[in-house]
């Protein structure tokens, strides 16, 4: 389904999120903001250290405790602020309103219930249906996210499964309570490729189906490109570029972004070198007041070390294609 | 022709497994590798891919004498690695190097670099402490660390420097062959092709042979020179890089080759072919190819009861299918 110009059904502005180690605070989430449609699938794009994993974690509200924190921000779930509200009041956000599929289908599942047990929990927990009717919605969850013998795999152990077919299973816990937003952080980096597929088709059927909003977190550009309509790239914790996946892919604007497309080997053609970043991500409290990617770039000069970039129009032209980069109409 | 540095001959691994829970006396058996015969040149690299469960990993392991072989042999140099005692023992072990996936693991965070990269010499050869000093900081050199950083643990260092010091520790023996399995896939993704440029370099520099098992195929599309398919355990097709990704012959690499994502839009791309279900379980097999099941250009009869032969269909070029069977 294509977005719709309705108001964003995630709205996330000016995002601040820390992590506080007694007097010391390190900011791992700087000043992000971003907006996803109904039926949409915006990518968040970036390395360990980019503060990726830690939007998601903030949206959710569920950082780690007791250090992390958001300092300041918002972010609108369907024309309410989730910032500010209480731990009974969140409980209710998350599943019903947004649901979680997390990277590793073996330690999200609990191993010593059946899988129908948990998913009736969700279903439950949801209050999405009657008490009666929750094994066959179950059941009906488990056939949406093609699980072949539903009712059968209904009173399986999540040992007794494979990891695509758990991965499955947690997408069904999420859909549960028919969520407006489904977060997915890396579901398919411990899968195998074709089942990854499989996995990523899935998605984009309930999509089709549901017209939910789906955030996909990955360091995978590949994905990026065959799933999402839109992405953010984030670097130490900004967001250093954004755009349609077309425009992003077409005239990547950020010299990171640029180095990232160009160092990753192609499938699809033979290369003789491939382009090397040299040094690497900045630990988090190395980052210094300008652009966070000079140490790495070529083209930093003293201005680029010194001063924050401007968030710029990206060179596809594009209106929602934009860059943080002092050298953005400099290099070719 | 010279001897090849790596040869296979119907390598086979079977594990005994117990099938009816934990105090249940039932056996089963995992054909883990079954009847694998492969050749690998000097100075060449070879992939191995295959999802998991297809006998990679306990592929390598045989290749490293890790694990001894059920049936068949490994042979590097010539030699029968399952002969190899004593002095040719250890002169395989310096030969033969590993680099493995995660260097959160395999370092052992009590000793120093000096002493880790060292270890394969100070075990294998006899060095003053000058020679050794001098060979430690030459591995050091050549993986772009500085000498002085052999004084530091293993925990001061990134993930993409561990695997540098893996590395080191691997190539100061100068091996010929060296199995790399899963190399880069913990890394960052901007590290990872820094490391596997310094790979290709190394392999430039000191001539030595490798054995790639990789996941990712765009990584083994860029450091392979040939490319070994597998499934459930089996071969099912060899061949030179280029022509494995521009022309797969058998319809489980078409499925695979096609299931990997080129970076760009979606709009510009041919349909994926859909794999239906997952890789059935080792321990039983579908008759003939075990691949039928979930192919989409099965033959009907033919392929539910035969087990394909390997046979070739170019230079260099194998396949086991019966598509090409006439």
């Amino acid at each position: 389904m294509t977005p719709t110009p309705d108001p964003p059904v995630l709205n996330v502005v000016n995002l601040r999120t820390e992590l506080v180690f007694g007097a010391h605070r390190v900011e791992v989430v700087r000043d992000v903001s971003f907006s996803v449609m109904r039926g949409e699938t915006l990518g968040i794009v970036g390395e360990s250290g980019s503060g990726k994993s830690m939007t998601a974690l903030s949206i959710m509200q569920v950082l780690p405790r007791p250090i992390g924190r958001i300092h300041s921000g918002e972010i609108w779930l369907d024309g309410r602020n989730l910032v500010g509200l209480s731990e009974d009041q969140m409980t209710t956000v998350r599943g019903r309103e947004i649901g979680m599929i997390l990277q590793d289908p073996h330690t999200s599942l609990n191993p010593v219930y059946t899988v129908g047990n948990q998913l009736v929990e969700a279903l439950r927990l949801n209050r999405t249906a009657e008490s009666r009717t929750l094994k066959k919605r179950a059941i009906a969850l488990l056939k949406r996210v093609n699980v072949a013998d539903a009712e059968r795999r209904f009173h399986a152990y999540p040992h007794q499964m494979s990891g695509g077919m758990k991965q499955r299973v947690v997408g069904a816990i999420s859909l549960a309570g028919a969520p407006k937003v489904i977060i997915a952080d890396e579901p398919t980096t411990a899968l195998d490729v074709t089942i990854q597929l499989q996995y990523l088709q899935l998605l984009e059927d309930i999509q089709r189906d549901t017209g939910t909003a789906i955030v996909f977190i990955t360091h995978d550009l590949g994905i990026v490109a065959r799933l999402c309509h839109r992405l953010v790239v984030m670097y130490a914790g900004r967001i250093v570029e954004e755009g349609t996946v077309a425009d992003v892919f077409d005239a990547p604007s950020h010299p990171y972004t640029t180095a990232l497309l160009n160092s990753v080997p192609h499938v699809d053609r033979k290369v003789d070198r491939l382009y090397a970043i040299a040094g690497q991500p900045p630990t988090l409290n190395e980052i210094g007041e300008g652009c966070s990617f000079a140490p790495r770039c070529p083209h930093a000069d003293d201005l680029c070390r010194t001063t924050r970039p401007p968030r710029d129009p990206g060179k596809s032209g594009s209106t929602d294609h934009f860059a943080s980069c002092w050298k953005l109409r400099d290099i070719a | 022709m010279t001897q090849p540095i790596l040869e296979l001959r119907n390598l086979t691994r079977h594990f005994d497994v117990g099938t009816g829970g934990m105090f249940s006396a039932r056996r089963g058996l995992v054909r883990a590798v079954e009847d694998v015969s492969l050749t690998l040149e000097h100075g060449q690299t070879l992939a191995l891919v295959g999802e998991s469960g297809c006998g990679k990993t306990t592929l390598a392991r045989m290749l490293l004498r890790l694990l001894p072989p059920t049936s068949g042999q490994v042979l590097v140099d010539g030699q029968d690695v399952a002969t190899l005692l004593g002095s040719t023992l250890r002169a395989f072990r310096t030969k033969v190097q590993a680099v493995f996936q995660d260097p959160w693991a395999s370092l052992s965070p009590r000793m120093k670099v000096f002493d880790i990269v060292a270890e394969t010499l100070v075990v294998n050869e006899r060095l003053t402490k000058g020679e050794l000093t001098r060979r430690v900081d030459e591995a050091l050199t050549s993986v772009g660390l500085r000498p002085e950083q052999a004084r530091l643990y293993p925990h001061e260092f990134s993930g993409g420097q561990r695997q540098r010091i893996a590395i080191a520790s691997a190539i100061i023996a100068r091996p010929k062959l060296m199995i790399l399995d899963e190399p880069v896939s913990a890394l960052d993704v901007s590290i990872r092709s820094q490391i596997m440029n310094l790979f290709k370099d190394i392999q430039t520099e000191y001539g030595c042979s490798y054995v790639i098992v990789a996941h990712d195929l765009g990584t083994t599309r860029y450091m392979a020179d040939r490319i070994a398919v597998m499934y459930l355990g089996r071969l099912v097709e060899v061949a030179p890089t280029d022509e494995i990704f521009d022309l797969p012959r058998h319809p489980y690499t078409e499925a695979l080759l096609s299931a990997a994502l080129p970076l760009r839009p979606r709009k510009d791309r041919a349909e994926a072919i859909q794999l239906s279900g997952e890789v059935p379980s080792p321990m039983n097999p579908p008759s003939g190819c075990a691949f039928h099941p979930r192919c989409h250009r099965v033959i009907d009869g033919r392929c539910s009861s035969d087990i394909p032969v390997s046979q070739s269909i170019g230079p260099a070029h194998r396949v086991a299918c019966h598509l090409y069977s006439g």
